[in-house]
């Protein structure tokens, strides 16, 4: 069987790299004594995996992790077994049992959608936003990763539709989903960058993540 | 309490290392006593100290008691601070440093110290002790350096000599008393009595005179000083708490894994090693006790890697039931086990292909000179045959590379002795040749320039001139012009500054305080440091490099660092500085007779093996 949770990576631990919250989650899974499976090999590790990485500085409340168990445990008793042994800022949200040949959560992911709170010059951001939204072609030129120097072209349009903006006293809201594709997706700095805003005090935060036509990602086991 | 603000972290490298939260980490608010154990290095490096784990763990058990943790901020965070007028605050509940009625810097490394400087002015605390008001921390320190802790006299109000389980309670409890009783006496008040706790040392209590050559004349001490001060120990490491439940960081660190205390000390009596003289004498813990203690471990970290940790862990008396009791019983959780350092002998290499957690990084062996005479100088006590016996099962359990660890500028060095290591290499590469029948044995040597160091037998001796070091360097780079063969040496220049503060009194307080100023950090980082700053560091100081580093020392001269005293006597030193002159060995006393160094007799403890007990009572269970 595989169980799989939606975790969150709160504000406290939101400058934990993607590597070291891999490793978080790994450690309190053996701090839990959860029955994951181990690989085989001269270095066995835990077969868990996280559906999508996330940027180092962003919040979230839409990780999904799935484990592959090597012997049958009731999905509530891991839940409370690993929730004591995560470290604060690890939440655990939810979860469900599939059985261990379904296709990994990671290849099911259609959306995220997030949320990113900003000050600045509210007009300037509406307007910036209004001619997003209104052009059907947003050339932008992504970093390749691994390779500081390499840039590729992409059409923003083509992962995120729209992107809705909310002007509140002294500070600006944005809303968007970004679409996620079988060789890729964005980055919500991406995003940020191509409406051009400076996004070093930018407070983001995944929100939700979908699979294809907007179904949750976890068969909810309420 | 403040937080750093998104677009400061954002913009700075590995922004986790200001963050805390860990794991296992202890947020306390409400305390009477307050303590930042600082660290005067990076994250990554501090984390990795097994001595901060067990304070840690000691001080925040207590009621009222708080311990948190600061680490010196990478020069792009130090940017920060200054720029937006911040200051540097501790991990746990995030206080400025100045809040803190403790601040603890262990002394690791003298090339640290200008962090230590650095650390203080970012935290908001006056750099030096006689400038500090009754509101602000009194700043300890503790740690191996501590035995010399003169060049720092003028920054610290008091150091912790020796084990500080103990002692640090003790002195957070004064501390107490004396803030509740309205701080009376203002901080001399607390100075004055905390001087009667054995093991501390207030530097301002002593007065040093110097003669016109520069040497010290006097120590006179005021208050009713104890004229030395003796360090303070744990008798018995059984009894005294080791933390079961560390911090487990997000980051990864240094030693990212389990480290276990397995005994404290070491009596083999190298004669330029300083770790082998102030820890003494060897205390182990027992058998049952680490397998409980990693039992807990293991549960409580999550970690995956468990290292048997000590100055020379292969002398452990059960190593063998340890490692193999620790694999069997781990297995299913696929923890491994290993071990930080090796000796050089087969028994050794057998035991690290059990614990096979070496196999990729290749074995280490640290012969520390070439030939046997120097070996015999520095009381190394192996010879060329332990070495190649190790190699050779070494090679024959698989490995086809091995690094070996040496010393230039040790004293009564020749250039045949230089030359002896690449003799030795060769030797080495002939034995992989025999085991295996196949060339290609890469062997990565590793020379580092020897600093002399007090409480040494050594430490009368002047340091090789930065250019005698270079021109050993270059000497040896020639012979070692070998296939398969990578030399690694380190620049002469920071062992000179490292000899330079090792053995200073506290004039040189005054070049520290001069390189801190002209943006010495991280010293110990070759690429920030700069030789020329200290050398002008020096100067503006009006003394005399050659004077500490490469003078030879009188035999009758009073050392700066005498009333700081790990017990070990000066008799002791000097016959050993003798003996080495003569090529004479002094044995291990660990399982033969006491060699009269004086520890024990002083600090009134004993050795602490379990080897003897397991031949008296051979129906023990291991
Ligand atoms: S006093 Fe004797 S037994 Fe104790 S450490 Fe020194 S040499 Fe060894």
């Amino acid at each position: 069987m595989k169980i799989r949770m939606q975790i969150t990576k709160d504000a406290d631990i939101r400058f934990v790299s993607h590597l070291d919250y891999l490793r978080a989650i790994e450690r309190s899974i053996r701090r839990a004594e959860l029955p994951v499976e181990y690989s085989s090999g001269f270095n066995p590790h835990l077969k868990f995996s996280l559906a999508s990485a996330l940027g180092v500085g962003i919040v979230s409340s839409a990780e999904f992790v799935e484990m592959e168990m090597a012997k049958d445990i009731e999905v509530n008793i891991a839940m409370e077994c690993l929730q004591k042994a995560l470290p604060n800022g690890i939440r655990i949200i939810d979860a469900d049992v599939v059985a261990s040949n379904e296709p990994p959560l990671m290849a099911k992911a259609g959306f995220s959608k997030y949320k990113v709170h900003l000050c600045g010059d509210g007009d300037k951001f509406s307007a910036a936003v209004n001619n997003f939204n209104n052009s059907t072609k947003v050339i932008y030129r992504k970093q390749v990763p691994k390779h500081k120097e390499k840039f590729k072209e992409v059409n923003i349009k083509d992962f995120v539709n729209e992107v809705k903006c909310e002007i509140r006293k002294g500070e600006i809201v944005l809303d968007f989903e970004i679409q996620i594709f079988q060789d890729g997706s964005l980055k919500p700095r991406d995003v940020l960058n191509s409406l051009g805003i400076d996004y070093t005090d930018a407070d983001i935060e995944r929100v939700a993540m979908y699979r294809v036509g907007h179904l949750p990602m976890l068969n909810s086991k309420k | 309490m403040e937080n750093l603000s998104i677009d400061v972290l954002n913009k700075i490298e590995h922004p986790s290392r200001y963050i805390g939260g860990e794991f296992a980490s202890i947020v306390k608010q409400n305390v009477n006593v307050r303590i930042a154990l600082a660290f005067p290095d990076v994250y990554e490096v501090g984390m990795s100290y097994l001595g901060f784990k067990i304070l840690y763990h000691l001080v925040n058990k207590e009621e009222n008691l708080a311990a948190e943790r600061v680490y010196a901020p990478w020069t792009d965070m130090e940017q920060v601070i200054r720029e937006k007028d911040l200051f540097l605050r501790t991990l746990e509940t995030k206080r400025a440093l100045y809040e803190c009625d403790f601040v603890g810097f262990t002394l690791q490394y003298e090339l640290s110290y200008t962090n230590i400087l650095n650390m203080l002015e970012l935290g908001g605390i006056p750099i030096k002790a006689k400038d500090r008001n009754c509101d602000e921390p009194f700043v300890i320190v503790g740690g191996p350096c501590v035995f010399n802790c003169e060049p720092l006299a003028e920054f610290i109000d008091l150091a912790i000599i020796g084990d500080g389980e103990d002692a640090l309670i003790e002195i957070m409890r004064l501390y107490e008393n004396w803030k509740k009783a309205g701080k009376i006496g203002g901080r001399n008040g607390f100075l004055k009595q905390a001087a009667k706790i054995k093991g501390i040392y207030v530097p301002s209590y002593f007065d040093i005179q110097y003669n016109e050559d520069g040497t010290v004349s006097e120590v006179e001490t005021i208050n009713g000083q104890a004229k030395t001060i003796y360090k303070r120990i744990v008798s018995d490491l059984n009894v005294v708490d080791f933390p079961v439940s560390p911090v487990v960081p997000f980051a990864a660190i240094v030693h990212d894994r389990i480290m276990l205390e397995i005994f404290r000390g070491c009596s083999r009596g190298c004669r330029f090693c300083n770790a082998g003289m102030i820890y003494r004498p060897v205390r182990e813990r027992s058998l049952e006790k680490l397998l409980e203690l990693g039992r807990q471990l293991v549960k409580n970290t999550g970690y995956n890697e468990i290292s048997l940790f000590s100055l020379s862990s292969a002398d452990y008396s059960n190593l063998v039931p340890l490692v193999h009791n620790m694999i069997e019983e781990f297995r299913d959780k696929r923890v491994s086990v290993s071990l930080p350092s090796l000796r050089i002998d087969s028994f050794c290499v057998a035991v690290a292909k059990e614990v096979n957690a070496v196999r990729k990084s290749g074995l280490t062996f640290a012969p520390e000179a070439g030939s046997q005479r120097m070996r015999d100088i520095i009381n190394k006590g192996v010879t060329e045959a332990d070495l190649l016996k190790a190699v050779t099962a070494a090679f024959e359990n698989g490995w086809s590379a091995v690094k070996l660890y040496f010393m230039i500028g040790l004293p009564f060095e020749t250039d045949e002795d230089i030359l002896a290591i690449a003799n030795l290499v060769k030797s080495v590469q002939y034995k992989y040749y025999e085991v295996t029948g196949k060339h290609g044995c890469r062997v990565t040597v590793s020379a580092s320039a020897f600093v002399p160091k007090p409480y040494t037998a050594f430490q009368w001796f002047g340091q090789n001139s930065i250019e005698e070091i270079q021109r050993k360097q270059m000497l040896l780079k020639d012979a070692l012009k070998i296939k398969n063969v990578v030399f690694q040496y380190h620049d002469a220049q920071t062992s000179v500054i490292e000899a330079l503060i090792a053995r200073g009194d506290r004039r040189i307080g005054q070049v520290i305080y001069n390189a801190w100023k002209a943006g010495a950090r991280f010293d110990g980082w070759s690429d920030h440091f700069s030789f020329d700053r200290w050398q002008q560091a020096v100067q503006d100081a009006d003394l005399n490099m050659d004077f500490y580093t490469s003078r030879q020392r009188d035999l009758n001269e009073r050392f700066p660092w005498e009333h700081t005293s790990p017990g070990v006597s000066k008799e002791f030193l000097l016959s050993e500085w003798r003996k080495a002159q003569k090529q004479q060995l002094t044995k291990d006393c660990r399982r033969t007779v006491c060699k009269g160094c004086g520890v024990c007799q002083m600090l009134g403890v004993k050795v602490v093996d379990y080897g003897e007990k397991k031949s008296e009572n051979q129906n023990a269970n291991y």
